[in-house]
């Protein structure tokens, strides 16, 4: 109750002593989190580091020196020299009582369920549970199958109650709509209202209920979790890049989920960003190219758009770039041109409707990038400019040029994701097929790595883009990995102070961060 | 020879006790009028920790420390009383405030006034209307004479009292789900700490007292607290309200000084024994909850300490016996069927093992129990015992448990030999 006995030495830290093992952690800070400085786990399914303290689940029950009950680890904080056990014989009894409570109701459904792999029901059964059935009547039944709108399905019987759903929507998305109905073991979860979830961050409570209780109706029985690879990316829907762990299975995408960031997204993304993908998944893209009307291979084309632009002149020539490449690629645009000597060089910018929590108006990923690689902002009225040639990126979505500008360019060399016009035409990879960077709104620099691909035979724009300039520039050097392109661009930017790709690590770099650590 | 000591009850058998002009008449608000015009807010707490008041719901928590621990700070404090009087067997605090709804108005202003509130609300089983209809009735009589509102007896003093009806949930008894449905959520209890004393209401300081305890505070202000301590015995000053139920020739709801008779004395003597005249075999000494005695532990002298030296506990007062007709197999699976039933269902031990329990036991009285049954149930109960946020939990083990030991030879006989063995 009072302060004192939590302040510790002064400097904000307490030292405590975890099974023996003498530690010192911040002070105030409960002991599910000491026990991560420890290294130690402490089982937890309603803690959750972003949500208010429930502490109903009481897997995390854990011994306090001093204290004659076992205490739960979520709602005890540190104090200065407490002697705290978290895998003694009375801990181990506790916790496999608990398990024990949380099996007794619990269906055998783990065939057909799609948590299992990343069950923590099953994690704790394994290593806190007895093994054992003890009970010898009917488990309970309840609402199975629930739909809770078109995003969320809920199954009441494998509900544990931790209450994590409700707390999320009440306390992070604002909605409320969430609550128990009954109580005792006749306890269930209800959707108020007309029983459709309204939020659209609904479907973060998915990835935070511990069991199989909320699935999503997008990724459900697509596949097993452990026939899928994850890939640490971020969300290209708008510039908040929310960083996220997309899964795939044979090149296609099936999900992505919210991966925590503290400086960007805490635990959660939208569920537009979260369920825009199909774009990736597309069979029917592009991925030949193109050149006079006749498919050409990739190489070849990146040279007769070389050719075609040295023709045309780079005075004569309009450059658009899109705020969707990453920031190598538009470094590699950015010296397409200047190997030309191209004058007019934008950048099309989609932007809609933003939110007071993550969703930004900006709706693409790296429009800082593409700003500081010299393209301007489109302007809303084009100059009536006739051009010998066009040098155009399409953005993935939300903006496009107008006909009319590309009309008065006589001849166009276009990177797309689609089939269509243009001298010469290049097809677009999406974000999940390549290495880079993309710099958020928060002037973040995040990467994103490869995970799928989409045609074995294709090349990257940048690839594309280091031919082209290669064929400009024969002293071109072309930067073989990500790393070093990054490199590269980073040396260009004084204000990243010699930043390097292995310093991103897996939540990115503040620009101001670089600039300030000199 | 047990007689009774009135003081909460001194005027109960008059009806027009509830009216505020009796009231006044037999003495009533004279405390308030003491306390508000001539002691400091300090020194009524003074009083009743000088009177040595021990909480009268259950857990006994010396009434004049908990205001202690009410912090100073600007935030608003409350007083909430606790009148959701739901554990079986207990139908005291119904007596006061059907009958001297006044005397807890009084006491609830008094203990405002002590720690510094301005607003006492009183949390009243649903299942009480008449309780509710005296209260309210007595407390709008209060207003319109001035004793609750502003300007309290043409004193600076402000005090509002309200009642509140609960929903017909057990759990909203328990102090800190009662403060979860005072502010309008489903009654969960909290976890702890935050103390209410500290983060009760709205976040703000509260005390949080029983009925009986309140009326007390009326009584101990009146005639002081060396008065009220000289009544009964250490660690049990004053007298108590005790709700004696069951197979005894006179059930009712009395009123004596602790520690001058033994549990034995009161059934045999006072209360006349058993109905049927046939022996007792078993007492329930404070609630459904607590642990039952056996016939030869009746000789403990009636009071909080003397009790808990038996394993079990006065708690709420409520004297349940039962004699020997009553099998051990259905007075345990009616506990269970209660607790089970009102378990709020927030922590997993409760949720899932008061209704493990209450279907062990059910088979237990169905003649299906089996020994592997009886070592589940004891392990069963272990696990549920100090491993949840409230003391529901509690409220069923140690009841079952004292089952299970006392009686254990009643299980046994009931028991089917174990599937597979040879009959």
């Amino acid at each position: 109750m009072s302060g004192s006995d939590t302040s510790g030495n002064g400097n904000g830290t307490v030292k405590i002593t975890i099974d023996g093992q003498e530690t010192e952690v911040p002070a105030g800070i409960n002991i599910v989190e000491a026990g991560r400085y420890a290294g130690t786990e402490i089982p937890h399914y309603c803690y959750h580091p972003r949500l208010s303290v429930a502490g109903n689940c009481r897997i995390c029950l854990v011994e306090v020196e001093g204290v004659p009950k076992l205490q739960i680890g979520c709602n005890t904080a540190v104090r200065e020299g407490m002697v705290i056990y978290t895998k003694n014989d009375r801990v181990s009894r506790g916790r496999a009582g608990v398990m024990e409570f949380l099996l007794v109701n619990h269906p055998l459904d783990c065939t057909i369920c799609d948590q299992a792999g990343e069950c923590k029901l099953q994690d704790y059964a394994v290593d806190h549970g007895d093994g054992v059935a003890r009970t010898d009547f009917d488990r309970l039944n309840k609402p199975k199958n629930v739909s809770w709108g078109d995003k969320v399905v809920f199954d009441s019987e494998r509900c544990i109650l931790c209450t994590r759903c409700v707390r999320f929507l009440d306390e992070v998305a604002g909605t409320d709509e969430v609550s128990i109905d009954h109580r005792g073991e006749n306890a269930a979860l209800i959707v108020t209202g007309d029983g459709q979830l309204t939020s659209p961050y609904q479907m973060n409570i998915i990835d935070i209920c511990p069991v199989g209780a909320l699935t999503s109706r997008d990724f459900r029985f697509k596949s097993r979790l452990w026939f899928m690879r994850f890939t640490d990316t971020v969300c290209t829907s708008c510039a908040r890049g929310c960083n996220v762990t997309l899964g795939s299975r044979d090149d296609k995408i099936l999900r992505m989920v919210p991966r925590d960031n503290p400086d960007v997204n805490d635990s959660w993304m939208c569920d537009h960003g979260r369920l825009h993908y199909e774009f990736a998944n597309d069979d029917s893209r592009l991925a030949t190219s193109t050149a006079g009307g006749k498919t050409v291979p990739h190489q070849v084309a990146a040279q007769k758009a070389a050719e075609l632009l040295k023709k045309a002149g780079g005075e004569n020539t309009l450059c658009v770039a899109s705020p969707f490449m990453t920031t190598e690629e538009l470094f590699a645009l950015k010296g397409v041109c200047d190997a030309l000597g191209v004058k007019d060089r934008y950048f099309l910018k989609p932007v809609g409707e933003a939110d007071d929590m993550l969703v930004h108006p900006e709706k693409c990923p790296n429009a800082r990038g593409a700003a500081l690689a010299g393209f301007a902002e489109a302007p809303d009225a084009w100059p009536e400019t006739e051009y010998g040639a066009l040098l155009y990126v399409e953005p993935r979505e939300g903006a496009a040029l107008p006909d009319e500008v590309t009309a008065r360019c006589k001849q166009t060399v276009v990177f797309s994701l689609q089939k269509g016009k243009g001298d010469v035409r290049l097809p677009l990879t999406t974000w999940i097929e390549k290495d880079g960077t993309f710099i958020s709104a928060g002037d973040r620099i995040q990467k994103i790595a490869k995970g799928t691909t989409f045609d074995p035979t294709m090349l990257t724009e940048a690839a594309l883009l280091y031919r082209m300039h290669h064929a400009l520039d024969e002293g071109f050097e072309t930067p073989v990995t990500a790393a070093q392109a990054f490199a590269r661009w980073a040396d260009e930017n004084e204000s990243t102070n010699g930043l390097r790709w292995k310093d991103l690590g897996r939540f990115g770099v503040s620009m101001e961060t670089a600039e300030a650590a000199v | 020879m047990i007689s009774e000591t009135r003081i909460m009850l001194e005027f109960a058998d008059d009806p027009a006790q509830k009216t505020l002009e009796t009231y006044r008449k037999n003495g009533g608000y004279q405390a308030l009028e003491k306390a508000l015009k001539e002691m400091k807010p300090g020194e009524v707490t003074e009083e009743v920790l000088k009177s040595g008041l021990r909480g009268r719901g259950g857990a006994g928590f010396p009434c004049g420390r908990k205001w202690q621990f009410v912090p100073k700070t600007d935030k608003p404090k409350y007083l909430a009383i606790n009148a959701d009087e739901s554990e079986p067997g207990t139908c005291k605090d119904r007596q006061i405030m059907e009958l001297d709804p006044h005397q807890l108005i009084e006491g609830a202003l008094l203990t405002c006034y002590a720690i510094g509130a301005e607003t006492a609300y009183i949390y009243v089983r649903g299942e009480y209307p008449h309780s509710i209809g005296a209260l309210e009735n007595a407390i709008e009589e209060a207003r319109a004479a001035g004793i609750v509102g502003k300007k309290i007896l043409g004193t600076k003093f402000r005090c509002d009292v309200w009642v509140h009806s609960g929903a017909g949930a057990y759990i909203c008894g328990e102090e800190t789900a009662l403060l979860t449905s005072l502010e309008g959520n489903r009654g969960y209890p909290r976890l702890r700490p935050p103390f209410p004393a500290v983060e009760g209401l709205w976040g703000c300081p509260t005390v949080i007292n029983n009925v009986e305890t309140i009326a007390c505070v009326t009584h101990i202000i009146k005639r002081g607290g060396d008065w009220f301590a000289g009544l009964g015995c250490e660690g049990s000053t004053g007298t108590r309200l005790f709700c004696v139920s069951g197979h005894v020739q006179k059930p009712g709801v009395y009123e004596f000084e602790c520690g001058k008779f033994t549990l034995r004395e009161l059934l045999e003597d006072f209360c006349g024994g058993t109905l049927s005249g046939r022996p007792i075999k078993g007492v329930m000494p404070g609630g459904s909850s607590m642990p039952v005695l056996l016939p030869e532990e009746l000789d403990c002298q009636f009071d909080i300490d003397s009790v808990a030296k038996t394993g079990s506990s006065l708690g709420s007062g409520a004297i349940m016996v039962f004699d020997d007709s009553v099998s051990i197999l259905d007075a345990a699976l009616n506990v269970a069927e209660f607790y089970s039933h009102e378990s709020c269902g927030q922590c997993t031990p409760c949720r899932e093992g008061s209704d493990w329990v209450r279907k062990i036991l059910k088979k237990f009285k169905d003649g299906n129990g089996t020994q592997r049954d009886w070592d589940v149930l004891w392990s069963v109960t272990d696990n549920m015992d100090g491993t949840t946020i409230c003391a529901l939990a509690e409220a069923l083990v140690w009841p079952t448990q004292s089952y299970l030991k006392k009686y254990e030879a009643e299980f046994k006989a009931a028991m089917k030999s174990e599937a597979g063995a040879t009959a």
